[in-house]
């Protein structure tokens, strides 16, 4: 498994350089730093960090990342303001940056 | 094995000369120079000791001359699964460079098929194709939430139509066509649906989107199982039926091109009544029968196009998608080789969804990277969605700084519109004025 060592504490937290292979080592700084490597530049806001904690906790609750048309809805945010906010699209973006490990088939 | 050898997977089984011809057509190899484990030839052998074994007479009598052999520990099982499922995307670029015209894919498949019989494969292919068993489409969306997001795709068509009266009817019987998709579409990107009901929408078309059956992608084709792939395209197949559809559009992917409109019919076995065919030739038609107008200029900047394996290699889809392309953009600059000799995007086969491989997979995608940055195009058009994400990811791996998109994207970017939201804005203000009239 490729693995960066992404808290730079030498205690193995594992980055599979695409999504976070394990849910449970994520925090906010590493998303932090994941929002870096994903096109968002100026730091997560608080628009950011709706989305974020949504896809979190639907992860956590059905393991299983939500459909755009949930987060659109229930974030109360259309289609261009979510890809405003995560230009690497829904997956690629907010769900890496959540910490989601990559969904399986073609994304 | 017996179940599933065919005369064409006996004839491409038996009719290897290593000639090595095709060692330079495969990307594993081109990128792995030196290591000839990845050799489409060597690659084969290790199915083909396989069938020399158990079924092969020369198996028999000169075991060790033809060099037959099987598989019996886990370890020999675990090797045989990094061989047929990580070495090779099924791609077929070998087989057409092969002058005796083996078809590695083939078995190479048929390989996957009898892992996957006994329950060896990598997980994501494993997760994925009971998905689509249990509950009927690849990412398991939800009836409701596959229907909530047509229904909001077709607000979004209102919007943008200024038709509140615009619609992407679901389950309309009698339609002259019945289009489906990819459930990536559903789940994490709507706009390619918005794109397709636009142009619909432009060019009159009596359309309808199923209520079930609309994943056209197929797992069975990936993981070598038959009775999957007739389980999903029969369920597509039934469906078209069921609304006495006349045709079958498919949306722009490669394999789910294949699998439904080629494959399908003979792992279901079914004889379908109806047309089908690639959403390509759909807006193509359009095009040159007047039914919609596009404007090149709309889509500024270069492009280049990316042969997805299974349209191009297996189905012949190669002309149709460049001509397509050449009328929505202004500056299209081919990449080489291409066509039927393009090399796969390295995320065929349902490698996207093996993770274990990654690193080999980004490793055989240099040749790939190359050819594109060759091009010196800033956006790399494709027809296929797994193509989609095999070229974003090594795009993003080789750092080259281009974006990706469908044809369907362009093509509802060029459409010309203004005249038919112009007639709809003072068609919908005079009805608003006379029903405003008539209250008061």
């Amino acid at each position: 498994m490729e693995t960066t060592d992404i808290k730079g504490d030498g205690k193995g937290t594992f980055h599979c350089e695409d999504f976070l292979s394990d849910i449970n080592f994520w925090s906010m700084d590493i998303a932090e730093v994941l929002a870096k490597d994903n096109k968002i530049a100026d730091g997560l806001t608080a628009d950011h960090w709706k989305v974020i904690m949504y896809v979190r906790e639907h992860y956590l609750k059905y393991e299983r990342g939500p459909e755009v048309v949930r987060v659109v809805k229930d974030c109360g945010i259309s289609l261009k303001e979510l890809c405003n906010l995560f230009p690497c699209g829904l997956v690629r973006g907010a769900y890496k940056v959540a910490g989601l490990p990559r969904p399986h088939g073609c994304i | 094995m017996g179940q599933k050898l065919t005369r064409q997977m006996v004839g491409s089984l038996t009719a290897c000369v290593h000639c090595g011809m095709c060692t330079d057509s495969c990307h594993y190899v081109l990128s792995n120079p030196g290591d000839p484990t990845f050799a489409p030839a060597y690659k084969a052998d290790k199915i083909r000791k396989l069938f020399k074994h158990h079924y092969d007479w020369t198996g028999k009598v000169f075991p060790k001359w033809v060099k037959a052999g099987s598989v019996f520990t886990d370890e020999e099982l675990h090797e045989l699964k990094d061989i047929v499922f990580g070495k090779c995307t099924n791609c077929r670029r070998c087989t057409v460079n092969c002058p005796m015209g083996v078809d590695l894919a083939t078995f190479n498949r048929m390989a996957r098929g009898l892992l996957c019989h006994v329950g060896i494969m990598p997980e994501g292919v494993e997760y994925v194709a009971k998905e689509q068993w249990e509950i009927g489409n690849q990412m398991g969306v939800l009836k409701e939430d596959y229907i909530e997001t047509i229904e909001w795709q077709e607000e979004e068509l209102q919007s943008e139509m200024e038709d509140p009266t615009a619609k992407i009817p679901i389950d309309k019987p009698d339609s002259n066509i019945v289009y489906v998709i990819n459930p990536r579409e559903i789940k994490h990107d709507p706009r390619s649906i918005l794109d397709a009901a636009k142009i619909f929408y432009a060019a009159g078309e009596d359309y309808t989107m199923p209520s079930e059956g609309w994943d056209m992608t197929n797992f069975g084709l990936f993981n070598g199982d038959d009775e999957l792939g007739g389980a999903v395209a029969g369920r597509v197949y039934d469906k078209v039926e069921e609304l006495r559809g006349k045709k079958l559009v498919i949306s722009e992917c490669g394999h789910g091109y294949r699998s439904t409109r080629c494959e399908g019919p003979n792992w279901a076995k079914k004889d379908i009544g109806f047309e089908a065919e690639s959403s390509v030739i759909t807006m193509l038609r359009y095009i040159k029968e007047g039914k919609i107008k596009v404007d090149k200029t709309k889509n500024p900047g270069s492009f280049t196009f990316h042969d997805s394996c299974n349209n191009a290699r297996s189905c012949g889809l190669t002309e149709e998608p460049r001509e397509l392309l050449s009328l929505v953009v202004e500056d299209f600059r081919e990449m080489y080789p291409n066509r039927a000799e393009n090399y796969c995007c390295t995320g065929g086969g349902g490698a996207m969804s093996m993770a274990e491989y990654r690193p080999s997979r980004l490793k055989s995608a240099k040749i790939k990277a190359d050819q594109l940055s060759a091009t010196g195009a800033k956006t790399v058009v494709t027809s296929c969605h797994n193509c989609v994400d095999g070229l974003t990811d090594l795009i993003g791996h080789y750092k080259l700084g281009m974006d990706v998109t469908q044809l369907v994207n362009l093509v509802a970017n060029a459409l010309v519109t203004d005249d038919i939201v112009e007639e709809n804005k003072n068609k919908y203000a005079e009805k608003e004025e006379v029903s405003s009239g008539a209250s008061q």
